[in-house]
């Protein structure tokens, strides 16, 4: 009876450990598929597309030739000057801060935006612009210039 | 008791342990079976549940596809096709006053606006362009609904400075007519 009883509880063991493996995988998958909480976006690649061919006040040779943001970004990475003396690396930082400011309020919905200018070939980076808290959902894209990886995140 | 009495209780006795065993693992058995169910539903209302969410977000950038590829018709893009998702406005505001463009686009609804620079919030006209926002091709009806948009390139001449091309940001929104 003793010896019956021993052969139930491992039994009753055995069923436990199986059900308890197959409860974490599951576990784990929904896990893995719920972690992956970043999103890619089209409204963001045409409003990274767009941002890139604003024409900025800066004009680097001469009046009238004002940079688009995309050759200010080159212009930031090789430390030149617009001809009214500021540097390109500061106008670029304002105009993205204005743009981004324009076309995408923090507050409701939204809780923050990053903005990351990067260098592909140093994997450096060259202009960085957050606001608010990145913690939740984040949905971005990147748009990629010669040279250099522009990626825009907004974070709900 | 007699020996035939006494077996035919003992048979009994170890049928009904036998019973009970059958029943045991049975309810086991069930139990398992339940609690694996459960685990599925719970899995697959999950994965159902994003799946929706993804195509639903696919409807819209698909959407927003299509509006931005107003932007690129003949009418209102901006020196031909060499800038994706570039308006002419001042083309733009030409084919407002234009009234061989009435019913041009098939659409409910139709207009650009003007996000940045940040210009005063009204409708543009030839006496107010470019300092204004919204430039209202197509309004048919009052009840368009939600319009789709998608983030777009304004660019126009300007000739100050002795003439240059500026672009700004915009969106361009759209509402499609109903199915007849």
């Amino acid at each position: 009876m003793n010896r019956k009883g021993q052969q139930e509880l491992v039994g009753f063991v055995a069923i436990v450990i199986v059900v308890s493996i197959i409860g974490l995988v599951v576990i784990g998958l929904l896990v893995r598929s719920d972690g992956n909480n970043n999103k890619e976006s089209k409204d963001i690649t045409n409003f990274l597309e767009s941002s890139l061919r604003y024409t900025s006040d800066c004009a680097i040779s001469y009046v009238p030739d004002y940079s688009e943001v995309s050759d200010l970004i080159k212009q930031c990475y090789s430390n030149s000057q617009c001809l009214d003396g500021r540097k390109a690396c500061e106008v670029l930082n304002k105009t993205l801060a204005d743009i981004i400011d324009a076309n995408w309020a923090t507050g409701g919905n939204l809780k923050g935006f990053v903005l990351n200018i990067t260098i592909t070939n140093s994997a450096s980076q060259l202009l960085e612009l957050h606001k608010g808290e990145c913690t939740g959902n984040m949905v971005g894209s990147d748009y990629l210039l010669p040279g250099f990886k522009t990626s825009f995140d907004a974070c709900y | 008791m007699t020996y035939k009495t006494r077996m035919t209780k003992s048979v009994a006795a170890n049928s009904s342990r036998g019973q009970m065993q059958i029943q045991q693992m049975a309810f086991v058995l069930v139990a398992i079976m339940i609690f694996f169910a459960m685990v599925a539903l719970a899995y697959f209302s999950l994965r159902i549940s994003s799946l929706k969410e993804s195509a639903q977000s696919l409807n819209e950038d698909s959407a927003k596809e299509l509006v931005r590829k107003l932007a690129d018709s003949p009418e209102l893009s901006w020196k031909g096709s060499s800038c994706n998702g570039c308006i002419d406005l001042d083309k733009a505001l030409l084919i407002k006053q234009s009234k061989a463009y009435n019913g041009f686009w098939k659409v409910k609804y139709l207009s650009i606006e003007i996000t940045y620079p940040n210009s005063t919030k009204v409708e543009c006209t030839p006496n107010n362009y470019p300092d204004c926002s919204t430039i209202t091709l197509v309004n048919e009806d009052k009840n368009y609904g939600t319009p789709e948009s998608a983030f777009v390139s304004l660019c126009r001449w300007d000739s100050s400075n002795g003439g240059y091309t500026k672009c700004g940001i915009g969106k361009i929104y759209s509402s499609p007519r109903e199915a007849q």
